[in-house]
């Protein structure tokens, strides 16, 4: 119904004009210009036709053309025929004429980088592929937008020219990944009872940074958020650990019968888990390391051995400390350490790998699998678009994942090449 | 609503039709499509959208030639871009001068949009221009960057009709143009017969030969039509069609051919719309708008008419 008022508000206009239409057998309305990634551009042109005439000679865009097809205002399909860059459609008294076709000479490509040349007597609009990034326009467009996912520009008349790029990495999206990465580990630690406010209030800072377009900006910043609560995650451990200990350390002394001293050793502790509850775990685990302290010192009130005593506890207590490290040390443990890169079987699988590919896998198989970007750009003295290109091949193999460890990436082989 | 609105828009036509028709006669090589002139607006919506792909690529470009920078881009200063050591000086030539270009468009943004603008389509050439030095450069970057080109999907390809629909659909609207062509032409007569007074002798005649000739050659035509001869009766209007309109071209007088080719247009419309009106009559569909077009046509015609043997009448010939 919209597309008759406008066809009818056409006619109308037409019907002011005469003398025009009397010399033009068309008048171009609009043409829509649809790129595909491989160049190819389908063409969908839309004239108004003098109804006097029976056939009407349309003058195409680009040189060569295929699957063209031609209708009337009523949809019906036309005969044509066609002379070198012009097409004779036989409208029989249509006012209206549609007429598509692909084409691949309008777009030339260079390297990486399209260009669409045109010179279009009607208002035109460009629909660029997926994920194309306009690089060069010859005109103020009078509208952007997006449709479908992808990016449309429109033109008045005139020579119009488009230059644009396809794959290239995306900013937004690395900002939008940070601000994603940094937002589920922060829900997940808080989740566990970990405080980390001030994580959260650099996200949100992201996330503004994100809103006002400023990508660098707000990946920075969730990087940053993401940094600084790993941080704060690894102090809440060690606080746990150390008032662990120092509950330990208080049992055996309330057990052994050392209560001399054990009050201060209590106050301690509690005033340990307090600092915890409160998210202060750099002052949680200094409470906790003098409560260990005061318990360890803590004697019995009279006792003959108690020297003695208070040696083999200092033992025990030694031990036990020596266990949770170990325990924690296992925890922590990459699963990488325990594996074997099988090399050959990734190069069994992918035979046209790059040398310089190759020699960063038996860089990371030497190091358990694993290394940050940094450390193999350094082995290799290589730039860092460079590192960042082989990774990125590296990965679209399906070789290796990347994991954000603050500011830093870890680049690790994935588990399928390891034993 | 909407009918009231193409009323409005109806009546607002027919009021500025005979300015529109003299302007057209005054001035023929103005079409419609023309370009608008510059008066050096921007829409604000444009401008953002121009300035963030802009500066978009200027840091997707950063990122990938020099890899994530070392400080924020807010921190760059008066000097610009902060590069590594070993860049290509014509590299760093072009994603300076692209920054300069936009430290220039975002000074001037407030108070000349539409320059600022244009600095930032400066901005994403030297960028362009940038890209293309790093190109060549680092040739493996065509393949990193290129994705797996993909055509057009087929559900979007142009759908070709087959030779058969096509001949079929042509057989129709040969008929149908005849019809309509035939109609045309006994209007053009009743037309002739209301202006012949106003005519030169000489023109009379040719109008009235153009008219004759061409309803002689309908009357042959439909007979080659209703014996099945298509092809021949598609050659012979489009030839008739030509010969009319060069005919009615060779009267003498300019406002009396203008009347008599304008008339043409405006029966050729009339006849168009009242098939259409009628066949969506016949399947039961609305024809308001069809009909109130119809009545503006007439009456622009009536309208065009009058103004000539108006103006005849004056002695203006």
């Amino acid at each position: 119904m919209k597309k008759l008022t406008v066809l009818l508000t056409l006619i109308v206009l037409f019907s002011i004009t005469p003398v025009v239409l009397a010399q033009d057998e068309y008048t171009p309305l609009s043409l829509d210009l649809a790129i595909y990634s491989d160049g190819t551009v389908k063409v969908d042109f839309l004239a108004e036709t003098d109804p006097t005439k029976v056939r009407i000679d349309f003058e195409l865009f680009g040189s060569q053309y295929s699957n063209l097809v031609a209708r009337d205002d009523e949809g019906l399909p036309l005969v044509t025929a066609a002379t070198g860059t012009n097409v004779i459609v036989t409208c029989l008294g249509a006012f209206e004429v549609n007429i598509q076709y692909l084409t691949s000479t309008l777009t030339v490509k260079d390297g990486a980088l399209w260009t669409l040349n045109v010179s279009s007597p009607a208002p035109t609009r460009i629909t660029l592929p997926s994920g194309a990034a306009i690089l060069d326009l010859g005109d103020i467009p009078t509208n952007i937008g997006t449709s479908d996912g992808k990016q449309y520009l429109d033109f008045d008349s005139g020579g119009l020219s488009v230059s644009y790029i396809l794959g290239l990495p995306s900013i937004v999206q690395e900002a939008t990944d940070a601000i994603e990465a940094a937002e589920n580990y922060i829900s997940l630690r808080k989740a566990a009872g970990i405080n980390l406010t001030g994580p959260e209030n650099t996200l949100n800072e992201a996330e503004t940074a994100l809103a006002l377009e400023d990508y660098l900006d707000a990946k920075n910043t969730a990087d940053s958020a993401l940094s600084d609560a790993q941080s704060i995650v690894e102090e809440a451990e060690d606080a746990a650990i150390a008032i662990s200990q120092a509950e330990t350390a208080f049992v055996f002394a309330q057990e052994g019968g050392r209560t001399e001293g054990l009050a201060e050793a209590e106050t301690a502790l509690n005033s340990a888990k307090d600092s915890y509850d409160e998210g202060d775990y750099a002052a949680a685990e200094m409470e906790a390391g003098q409560a260990y302290q005061l318990a360890l010192s803590a004697f019995e009130p009279q006792s003959a051995g108690s020297l003695l005593y208070i040696g083999v506890l200092f033992v025990v207590a030694g031990a036990a400390g020596g266990y949770l490290y170990i325990q924690r040390s296992k925890e922590s443990l990459p699963p990488s350490l325990i594996k074997k890169v099988n090399l050959d079987k990734i190069f069994f699988k992918f035979d046209d790998l790059r040398l310089e590919d190759k020699e960063v896998l038996r860089f990371l198989a030497g190091r358990n699998g694993e290394a940050f970007a940094s450390e193999i750009r350094a082995r290799f003295d290589m730039p860092r678009s460079t590192a960042w290109r082989l990774i990125r091949r590296l990965q679209e193999y399906g070789l290796v994942e990347e994991t954000k460890v603050g500011n830093q990436s870890l680049i690790r082989i994935v588990s399928e090449y390891t034993e | 609503m909407k009918i009231k609105l193409i009323a409005l828009a109806l009546l607002m036509v027919l009021l500025v039709g005979p300015i529109g028709q003299i302007v057209y006669a005054q001035d023929p090589d103005d079409g419609i499509g023309g370009s608008t002139e510059d008066d050096g607006q921007i829409d604000p919506v444009i401008y953002e959208q121009i300035k963030l792909q802009a500066e978009t690529r200027h840091m997707e470009f950063y990122w990938l030639f020099f890899g994530q920078p070392d400080t924020d881009s807010d921190d760059w200063g008066d000097n610009g871009p902060v590069f590594p050591d070993d860049v290509d000086p014509e590299l760093r030539n072009q994603f300076i001068h692209a920054w300069s270009a936009m430290q220039q468009a975002e000074e001037m943004g407030e108070s000349d949009p539409r320059a600022a603008a244009n600095q930032y389509l400066r901005a994403m050439t030297h960028l362009r221009n940038a890209y293309k030095t790093y190109q060549e450069d680092n040739l493996e970057v065509e393949d990193e960057l290129d994705p797996e080109t993909k055509g057009i999907p087929e559900n979007e390809v142009p759908v070709e009709a087959t030779a058969e629909e096509l001949s079929d659909v042509q057989e129709q609207l040969v008929q149908r143009f005849q019809e309509r062509f035939q109609e045309r032409v006994t209007e053009m007569f009743e037309t002739y017969y209301d202006v012949e007074g106003d005519l030169s002798l000489s023109d009379a005649e040719k109008a009235f030969g153009a008219l004759t000739k061409a309803e002689q050659k309908l009357l042959r035509i439909q007979e080659k039509i209703h014996a099945g001869a298509f092809d021949e009766a598609l050659d012979d209007l489009d030839a008739t069609s030509d010969e009319m309109g060069d005919d009615l071209e060779s009267i003498e007088d300019v406002s009396s051919r203008q009347m008599f080719k304008t008339m043409n247009q405006f029966e050729a419309k009339i006849a168009r719309m009242v098939e259409l009106a009628a066949r969506k009559a016949a399947k039961g569909q609305d024809t308001l708008d069809e009909d109130d077009l119809i009545a503006l046509l007439r009456g622009n015609k009536d309208h065009a008419k009058n103004d000539f043997k108006d103006n005849k009448g004056k002695g203006n010939d």
